[in-house]
């Protein structure tokens, strides 16, 4: 049986009537970087929530590394690290002492902090109040403290969600780098196809709650007779949206 | 187009509740409230006047310390007799025993009568006397009834002297419009006082009071904003997945609010040292009995010393800390549910009567006028306020009010710390904070559909 980092079975969440996860199942394996590809309110928000353990499935079992993440919440916390897709740091910590504080909250080494700092590529500007950083400084800063304590798996909702190009390809980068240097599992969301080719080892397409597709990147092009994954994203889910 | 504009604002502000309850209805409340209590504490003291003085007709003691053995001697016990159930005369006695006397002995009043008082009668001269009284209350009602005893006893003491005495040599008592001076004191925990000192002592104390009270609602503000900004800024998910317990994430949020309020409340206490130090040393003339000018300070230093010992100092600080404490927690599970500061902050205005009306309630009303219920029932409303009630009890001398409160407060807090810490679950957050936000949104639909 192989080993895996995230284990999701028949997952449901119900925010009173409406079904936002319905039946979702797929697995990651160690050392993957895993993509999840929908249209807005397709569900990937919530499944990823639920995997970094902010909430609790109505319905079905989501295990990370073996444990179960609502009753061995505590555990999961300890290997996962998240980064939401609107994630802000505190505006009066500078950047550094804000990599410093979450290493200490992870119990890990100064040296994880310089990986911080390498990885966030500020520099100087590290000595700054986060208020004075731009939307693409802050979301280096976040990006840089989610990999720098090495988590075994890390849950990226949106990594580069409303960034410039520049900044978009710098991030982009660093995680690829990153993840297999350390070899850190990555479950990311993303609406960024070119992001999610270019990164992920394999891809899950989610519609209403549900997979709708799921292979590498290739398998899906050539199921789909598609040039790329956009073209893949709208035969897929486009029907359903009732786009041409 | 100005109409236009005004309506425009004036709609978007009276839709929106919250606006009208902390705009309209809140000072309602609690001016309204802070009427009653007043015209309650005024009644009460009424009231508290009329019951002291048949106290004095059935189990009063009225003790003449005199060095005059004379007539008037005489008359001031026979009148003494006519108010109060026992009247003992001890002669030979200088005016220094009188506290020592009322120290060791459960008299209401003591009176000074001094030598040659009967010569100064038989020759017209007005006669000196000393009236003291003695009580443990520093309070609007004791300093009220103490002053219309004294009062009382003194106006009838010197009617009761001149009709005697001036009829019985020919005279009409109105030819000799005053015969008696009398000098009134009060026997306040070990010392002796002016009258006024215990009114004055109660009238600063309300400041002593306000000041725990905005304090207070400043750490609720503190704890408020410093939750609701991990919303506003987006932070608190990430802070909810890391591997820290809840209640690690709640204490750190309330030590650091508690640092910054203790803050302020070191510079209320330097501000309040200097208002107590100005009392303290600022001086008052007052009309003596020979109608010589008199300087002296309005609170004398021996009572101020008297009244700091250390139990008081410590269950002060302990009330305080615990106020904070409860209050705090508070602040951190309304500005968790809050998505923003601003919301918090209305959130914050809207609860801070929780704070707001036991404090106008304790600053103003007697705990001594409530009885034991009354009392039971301000502790429970009071776990926010507990140290302006442990000063209140301390004053008006309720021993068994300040364990209580300190008892009842810690309750309180540690029920709310849990409550936050439980709150914090971030699934029950999460969704109570979509309810809130979905309650927004139905409002505004249906405000559309309106329009």
């Amino acid at each position: 049986m192989p080993n895996y980092a995230v284990e999701v079975k028949d997952l449901r969440k119900f925010f009173g009537e409406v079904r936002a996860v319905d039946g979702l199942s797929f697995s990651v394996g160690e050392g993957e970087i895993f993509g999840l590809l929908g249209p807005n309110g397709a569900g990937k928000t919530t499944a990823l929530r639920i995997i970094a353990t902010l909430l609790t499935p109505s319905e079905g079992e989501v295990r990370v590394f073996g444990r179960d993440v609502v009753r061995d919440k505590d555990e999961v916390r300890k290997l996962i690290s998240y980064l939401p897709e609107e994630a802000g740091a505190y505006k009066y910590l500078t950047g550094y002492e804000y990599l410093s504080f979450m290493a200490k909250v992870y119990g890990v080494s100064d040296e994880a902090v310089r990986d911080g700092v390498r990885l966030s590529g500020l520099g100087n500007a590290l000595g700054r109040y986060v208020s004075t950083y731009s939307k693409g400084m802050k979301r280096r800063l976040q990006v840089a403290r989610a990999l720098m304590v090495k988590p075994k798996l890390a849950i990226l909702d949106e990594p580069t969600s409303g960034l410039d190009v520049a900044h978009a390809v710098y991030l982009r980068k660093a995680i690829r780098d990153y993840v297999r240097k350390y070899e850190v599992t990555v479950i990311l969301s993303s609406h960024n196809m070119l992001e999610v080719e270019d990164l992920c080892d394999r891809v899950a397409l989610i519609n209403r709650g549900r997979i709708a597709a799921q292979g590498t990147p290739e398998e899906l092009m050539s199921e789909y007779r598609a040039k790329n994954l956009e073209e893949v994203f709208v035969r897929v889910v486009g029907d359903a949206l009732g786009l041409d | 187009m100005l109409w236009d504009l005004t309506k425009k604002e004036l709609r978007n502000t009276l839709r929106d509740k919250k606006i009208i309850i902390t705009s309209v209805l809140m000072p309602l409340i609690i001016f309204g409230v802070m009427g009653l209590v007043y015209g309650f504490a005024f009644s009460k003291a009424g009231h508290e006047v009329k019951e002291s003085v048949s106290r004095i007709r059935e189990e009063g003691t009225i003790v003449v310390c005199s060095m005059d053995s004379g007539l008037f001697t005489n008359l001031v016990v026979n009148f003494s007799k006519s108010l109060a159930h026992e009247v003992r005369v001890i002669y030979g006695c200088t005016e220094s025993r009188i506290p020592g006397l009322l120290a060791k002995e459960n008299i209401t009043l003591a009176v000074y009568v001094p030598e040659g008082a009967s010569e100064n009668l038989t020759e017209l001269k007005p006669v000196k006397v000393g009236v003291y009284a003695r009580t443990d209350k520093a309070s609007f009602t004791s300093s009220m009834t103490l002053n219309s005893l004294m009062s009382a006893y003194t106006t009838s003491l010197t009617s009761y002297v001149r009709t005697k005495i001036l009829a019985s040599k020919g005279l009409q008592p109105s030819e000799v419009i005053s015969p008696v001076r009398a000098e009134e004191k009060v026997f306040f925990r070990g010392a002796i006082t002016e009258p006024n000192t215990l009114s004055e002592l109660s009238g600063s104390l309300i400041m002593f009071a306000f000041a725990p009270l905005i304090v207070v609602s400043m750490a609720l503000g503190q704890a408020a904003s410093s939750m609701a900004v991990e919303n506003e800024e987006k932070t608190l998910e990430v802070l909810l997945s890391l591997p820290i317990s809840r209640i690690k994430i709640v204490l750190g949020k309330l030590m650091g609010s508690l640092v910054v309020v203790l803050l302020s409340t070191i510079s209320f206490g330097a501000g309040l040292a200097i208002y107590g130090y100005s009392i303290l040393y600022s001086t008052t003339s007052t009309l003596s009995y020979a109608g010589a000018t008199e300087t002296q300070p309005v609170l004398t230093a021996s009572v101020m010393t008297n009244l700091i010992n250390p139990w008081f100092v410590v269950t002060l600080i302990a009330g305080t800390f615990i106020s904070l404490l409860g209050v705090a927690s508070l602040g951190i599970l309304l500005g968790s549910l809050a998505p923003d500061v601003r919301t918090s902050s209305t959130l914050v205005g809207q609860l801070s009567f929780l704070v707001i009306i036991p404090g106008f309630l304790l600053v103003f009303l007697d705990l001594s006028t409530l009885g034991p219920a009354g009392q039971a029932i301000m502790i429970a409303l009071s776990p926010f306020v507990a140290p302006i009630l442990i000063l209140k009890a301390y004053l008006e001398n309720i021993p068994w009010v300040t364990p209580a409160t300190l008892l009842w407060s810690l309750a309180f807090a540690g029920t709310l710390l849990y409550t936050s810490s439980k709150l914090l679950n971030s699934e029950r957050l999460l969704t109570l904070q979509h309810k809130l936000l979905h309650r927004k949104l139905k409002t505004r639909v249906k405000t559309k559909h309106k329009q």
